[in-house]
């Protein structure tokens, strides 16, 4: 900031005045050195620049008789201040601080040993600077940086730059922006801190950097020595509405990634959505290899996997259910979400717990400049956010809250079951950034959500999800940094009900968990980037407890034991660009994980089935005690090789285990689904996966192709026998069973990134099969063949579509088809016991139809101009604009001795939203 | 666990995203596409100690939305002892197939198998199974107890048929029950005329007609059901092989049921482990879906399997134990604490002019009683008040004490 400020000071008295050999006669005497400058300047017709603060209390002594220009600043400049002057082809005069400005390099620059002496360094090209009404972010550019102590020689070999890369408006990060010089071609990315290492030859460099939304931007720097260097960039205001997915431009080709979608919140915010609301995770199922079961489920697939396998983070917090009021909204707002990162393959060493993919959502900073607000108003919700400074330019605050009114719409339905219904959700993001220095940032974050629902006036619903997290990012210096993260995360649910007093009860299950994770970065060198940290969480479950409510209830208390476990990891991963085709990444984490006592484990006959009829007895063991120790590498391998500067391909495979576990098998849609951690019987999962993919940019890179397929092998999948009871139970080994998984799939994405036209079209061909053969009988499920899982579903075609009218008015259409999801058919009716009875068909042998949906929206935004007291817009969107009557699920019920067949559709007719969004 | 969680008979997810779709139309009734499975057979059968003739019943399940049953006829259906000779069964009626009782009877701790050919030549069997001791049934008693209606929400008075039993040797644990109750139906107002309109030339609205005594008898009549549900429960994890106040069945007083004599015939089975686990998961699929938390329905096998194919769905269980009864009559004087509902017939009874008894006739009414003396007036009431017969039949059970 500071030295932008001195070059604002120079430009600010820089003009034009050209004279030939003019003499200069003069005398000063304590004079201050401005005025012997503005004397000087008189009469030799130049322009003096330089900071008047490095010279404010200077005065000078000296007499000047028709001395040259440079016979005067030599009298006038003391010898033993670090002053020095400059002056240029044009005759103008640069006083520089601390070094000596030449005009030319030394003959023997390039050739000499180190010697003991000033620096010297390369000139400066002045006469690119505009006059005084030059923006910053111009002057900026042209001005060179010295890095690192310039203390040493101009030592030959290599130096790491690293840096901030922060928006010059809010002081936020810019995440993925790409930090890059041209010859030799070394680039990288900055990370979610916005935080980049680049490691370059000694010497005068260009960095260049860009991202998306941003002005893209260069920096002349003289690299000394390793140190540290900030750069801030300025939004493009034009920019602001353009779709991109990927941040930059042409990472698809030669990105090290593969599986890896970074979605920015822009285009999150232009996919209509069935209530106006924004919504990461719909989104999210846009993209290849990602599906879910249908509309209003909690979550999603990626690749095979259920929806429990995905590690969802929100600022590293572990968030275990992402969904409000049944999936229709996620648990994030958008509005305070910076960043979304689904790795779908390659997931890197620092990742581990779930073994499907990391969804990782990252909430952006306050602003660090001014105070800011955004909010927005649908349907059914209404959202507000307010951000700002608590210390200028080192620390913020931002705040977000949420909130549904659905309880006042369902008031106000005809319908008597609905009157008496309640369903509503709120939920509270709150962040505090402190830059406490150029070396140690920290950040607070809490997040609180709560859901509830009742069915007219029958059972109350509720579920909270709670964390806090707190991260301190400490730069050791431009070669190590280092985060140190702390996080609680709380899920609980309850469901109870008054309305019989005598059965009045309270039905609940918690989980707490709290870790503690150090991550380090080292860059010793252009060609590696090491990651390596360690990790450690302590789940404390309290798997499921009923109690009765109120004096009346005579029901019995019911609480069952809790679960503890630790489950620790340490990981090192190194990314080699072996040359500028080649790039490697390994990795390994190796995992540990205990089931803790106190805890009583019941045993069994290990000649049979595990059953109430096969426990044999039960053994305590205390607490601290390590009943069952799991552990295990988890392999993690990438590389890339590009063809060409328009193609490359990459490979990936990784292993991944998984500790906790969850437990499903209702029918509807359950808020009430519990995690199990691996106990005594329950071993961890295990997933592997192994994808190839190719990349191709055409059209100087407005076009992007990307192909890929993976097979993956799952092993100790949990699942459930037929018939299964998960709520209350005690002995849960009795009723789940071991599964064994494969998946694999075709994955295409066509994308055009810029234009008026924008979007994607994706296809995916995958399956997901599911083998249950266990030892005994009753531990098979469809006999012990491969079936395929409740969310195979094999083909999948989406098109997302924008189009810019004006750069205020924009369209977007989407379409989805999908085949439709596997379910368990009834086959016919029979007669036993004088009773009807339904046949139902193997497990998942039957399919629902099939899935179609197009929805539409349009933005209108607000007239552009940056000066306004607040920025809206309006968004007009229309789910289901073909009114297809799309079926969730088929069920049968017995009622009254007869066998009743319901199909449920979720949206039956087009659902038209209204969203005001503005900010300020 | 269940039981405590009070059953949500609301279909969870689909109320709560209609009402979020706000009032989208997303429930709909469906007629399932009928399935191209093949139908799979049906059995039923047992043998047990009581002297025969066993029954096997096979039919053939059908396509959602039919419901009587398809009978397998022409099948050769027998049993093997294990170790033993083969009975073979004779089909009686179509799809049901009886033993001959003067040569089997079956006896505790001998193991059956059923053998079935079907008349297209495909062969199934059972799983050899144990024909189990059960122990006697301690008692079958009643309670009064008062409900809800599940409709109107009433207060309904009642009785609960509650059941003891246990087995001092701890070796039965499972039990299954089958009860069938039989009552006695005596309507108020017996008919004991008809009537007979005199001719006329020319049709008027009053025809007047005379009675005449038929002899009918249709005071008292008897009606009988069986359990239709599955009466199940175990003694597992309890300290003694004991079960106790077992509700078999709730008898409401509304109706005939407990107006006269009522009488229930309590059959006891042992099951072992296997069986007792199909009846308790078929009971699961069909009697309790819909709720919050069941479980995803499954395709259930019993002990019957293809010889043919492995893979062939057979439903059904052959069963084999020995049973032990126990009946219970509840007379109606037993019963004078619980408060009875007014007969509906008590309202019935009309007062009819001679001319018009024949248009109260045409609409379902009866002659319960004559008017006075020379009043030319009768007594009608609706024929379900004079006739037993719609209630029963008239003849009287065998074992009937009264």
């Amino acid at each position: 900031m500071k030295k932008a400020a001195t070059l604002l000071l120079i430009i600010g008295l820089g003009f034009h005045s050209q004279a030939q050999n003019p003499t200069i006669t003069a005398i000063f005497s304590e004079t201050p050195f401005d005025q012997a400058v503005k004397t000087i300047e008189e009469q030799a017709k130049t322009a003096i620049f330089y900071n008047p603060q490095w010279t404010d209390t200077l005065r000078v002594n000296a007499t000047l008789n028709s001395a040259s220009l440079r016979e005067a600043l030599t009298a006038l400049i003391p010898s033993a201040s670090d002053l020095s002057f400059f002056i240029n082809s044009g005759g103008k005069v640069i006083i520089s601080k601390g070094y000596v400005v030449r005009e030319s390099l030394p003959v023997d620059f390039f050739t000499r040993e180190p010697v003991e002496d000033k620096m010297e360094v390369a000139a400066l090209e002045l006469e690119k600077t505009r006059n005084n009404q030059g923006p910053v972010e111009d002057a900026i550019e042209n001005k060179t940086f010295e890095v690192g102590k310039k203390t040493a020689v101009l030592a030959s070999g290599k130096a790491t730059v690293a840096g901030y890369v922060k928006s010059m408006a809010s002081g936020e990060p810019v995440i993925g922006a790409l930090v890059y010089i041209e010859n030799p071609k070394i680039g990288t990315i900055t990370d979610q801190f916005g935080y980049y290492s680049l490691t370059i030859p000694n010497g005068k460099q260009l960095l260049k950097i860009q991202n998306v939304g941003m002005k893209s931007t260069r920096r002349q720097i003289i690299l000394y020595a390793d140190g540290l260097f900030n750069i801030e960039m300025e939004e493009d205001v034009v920019a602001l509405k353009e779709v991109v997915i990927e941040a930059e431009r042409d990472v698809n080709v030669t990105g090290m990634q593969m599986g890896l979608d970074r979605l920015d919140i822009q285009s999150i915010k232009q996919m209509p959505s069935a209530f106006g609301e924004a919504d990461i995770m719909k989104v999210a199922l846009t993209l290849p290899g990602v599906q879910s079961v249908g509309e209003g489920s909690n979550g999603f697939n990626v690749r095979g996997g259920s929806t429990s396998q995905n590690l969802i983070l929100l600022n590293d917090a572990v968030i275990y259910n992402p969904s409000h009021l049944f999936g229709f909204f996620t648990a994030f707002n958008a509005d305070v979400v910076r960043n979304v990162e689904l790795h779908k393959a390659g997931i890197p060493a620092e990742y581990g717990g779930r073994i499907s993919s990391v969804f990782e959502v990252d909430m952006k900073d306050g602003n660090k400049k001014k105070f800011a607000g955004s909010g927005g108003i649908g349907l059914v919700t209404g959202r507000l956010s307010l951000e700002g400074p608590i210390i200028e330019d080192k620390a913020s605050f931002l705040i977000a809250g949420r909130s549904s009114y659905s309880d006042w719409i369902l008031k106000r339905l005809p319908n008597a079951t609905f009157k008496n219904s309640t369903a509503g959700f709120n939920d509270l993001n709150a962040r505090v950034t402190y830059d406490i220095d150029e070396k140690n940032s920290v950040y607070i974050t809490g997040y609180l959500s709560n859901d509830k629902f009742s069915l007219n006036s029958d059972s109350l619903y509720q579920y909270t999800n709670s964390n806090a997290s707190i991260k301190w990012k400490k730069i050791f210096n431009s070669r190590l940094y280092g985060v140190f993260t702390g996080v609680s995360s709380h899920y609980d649910y309850s469901l109870s009900s008054e309305d019989v007093p005598v059965n009045a009860f309270n039905l609940g299950y918690g989980i707490n968990q709290h870790n503690f994770k150090a991550d380090f970065s080292y860059f010793p060198e252009s060609m590696h980037k090491i990651d390596f940290g360690l990790s450690s969480i302590y789940y404390d479950l309290s798997p499921g407890f009923n109690k009765p409510v109120g004096d009346q209830s005579i029901l019995q208390e019911k609480i069952l034991e809790k679960e503890k476990g630790i489950e620790s990891a340490i990981y090192v991963g190194d990314k080699v660009d072996v040359n500028d085709k080649l790039s490697v990444y390994l990795g390994l984490r190796y995992s540990m994980y205990s089931f803790l006592g106190p805890k009583s484990v019941i045993q069994y006959d290990p000649t049979r089935a595990k059953d109430v009829n096969t426990m044999q007895d039960t053994v305590q063991y205390p607490s601290g005690d390590f009943i069952k120790t799991y552990h295990g590498p988890e392999y993690r391998a990438s590389m890339r090789y590009a063809f060409n500067p328009i193609s490359s391909a990459k490979l990936s495979f990784n292993r991944m285990r998984q500790y906790i576990h969850q437990l499903s098998n209702t029918q509807a849609i359950s808020p009430t689904d519990i995690w199990k951690l691996s106990d005594s019987y329950i071993s961890p999962q295990i997933g592997d996966q192994f994808s190839i993919g190719y990349y191709r940019n055409m059209r100087s890179n407005s076009l992007e192709l990307s192909v890929e397929t993976y097979y993956k092998w799952l092993t100790d999948m949990l699942d459930y026998k037929n018939g299964a009871v998960l709520v209350l139970n005690e002995h849960l080994e009795t009723d789940v069973i071991k599964a064994k998984g494969k998946a694999y799939g075709l994955e295409i994405m066509l994308k055009k990134k810029t234009g008026k036209l924008n979007g994607w079209v994706s296809y995916t061909y995958s399956r997901t099969l599911v083998q249950i053969a266990g030892q005994f009988p009753e531990e098979r499920v469809n006999r012990g063949t491969y079936f395929p899982a409740s969310y195979d579903k094999p083909h999948d075609l989406t098109i997302v579509s924008n189009y810019k009218f004006t750069r205020r008015i924009n369209i977007s259409v989407n379409y989805t088809y999908s085949t439709g999801r596997p379910i368990t058919y009834p086959l016919s009716v029979y007669t036993i016991g004088g009773a009807n009875r339904v046949h139902y068909s193997d497990r998942n042998a039957y399919r629902i139809p099939d899935y179609s949906r197009m929805d539409l929206s349009i933005n209108f935004e607000g007239n552009h101009k940056i000066k306004k007291l607040a920025h809206s817009s309006w968004t007009f969107a229309l789910f289901n604009v073909l009114g297809r009557n799309n079926v969730y699920s088929i069920y049968f019920v017995t009622e009254q001795g007869e066998i009743n067949g319901y199909k449920l559709s979720v949206f039956a007719r087009p659902i038209p939203t209204i969203t005001y969004n503005f900010r300020f | 666990m269940r039981a405590l969680i009070k059953p949500t008979k609301i279909y969870f997810g689909t109320i709560v995203l209609c009402s979020i779709g706000l009032g989208t139309s997303c429930i709909e009734l469906i007629s399932p596409e009928t399935s191209t499975a093949p139908r799979a057979l049906v059995v039923e059968g047992s043998v047990s100690d009581e002297v025969g003739p066993y029954t096997v019943k096979l039919t053939r399940s059908n396509p959602i939305g039919t419901y009587s049953p398809t009978p397998e006829v022409g099948a050769t259906v027998s049993v093997r002892v294990e170790h033993g000779a083969e009975y073979l069964f004779a089909e009686d009626s179509p799809g049901v197939y009886l033993s001959n009782p003067a040569n089997f009877t079956g006896t505790a701790g001998a193991r059956y198998t059923l053998q079935i050919v079907t008349a297209d030549g495909r062969k199934y069997e059972s799983d050899a199974i144990e024909l189990k001791k059960v122990p006697t049934i301690d008692s079958v008693y009643f309670e009064a107890s008062t409900r809800l209606a599940d409709v109107t929400g009433d207060t309904i008075t009642g009785v609960e048929i509650l059941l003891d039993t246990h087995d001092s040797s701890n070796a039965t644990t499972y039990y299954r029950w089958e009860w069938e109750e039989v009552w006695e139906i005596k309507v108020p107002y017996p008919n004991t005329y008809d009537w007979v309109v005199w001719p006329v030339l020319i049709p008027t609205a009053e025809r007047f007609g005379y009675e005449v005594p038929n002899n009918r008898h249709v005071e008292r009549c008897y009606n009988s059901t069986r359990s239709n549900g599955l009466l199940l429960s175990s003694s597992l994890g309890l300290a003694q092989d004991r079960i106790s106040k077992y509700e078999l069945t709730y008898v409401s007083t509304e109706g005939y049921k407990l107006n006269s004599l009522y009488s229930i015939q309590v059959r006891q089975y042992a099951l072992d482990e296997k069986e007792h686990h199909y009846w308790s998961e078929l009971k699961k699929l069909s009697e309790s879906l819909g709720t919050l938390f069941d479980p995803q329905p499954y395709d259930l096998r019993g002990n019957m399997h293809s010889v043919n194919d492995p893979a062939e769905s057979v439903l059904g269980y052959f069963s084999a134990s020995a049973i032990s009864k126990k009946r219970l009559y509840i007379n109606r004087s037993e019963l004078l604490d619980i408060k009875f509902p007014y007969s509906v017939c008590a309202q019935e009874l009309a007062y009819v002019e001679n001319k018009y008894v024949q248009n109260y006739i045409e609409a379902g009414y009866l002659i319960a009683a004559l008017g006075d003396y020379g009043s030319g007036h009768y007594y009608l009431a609706p024929a379900e008040c004079c006739d037993c017969r719609f209630h029963g039949v008239l003849e009287k059970p065998d074992f009937w004490p009264l």
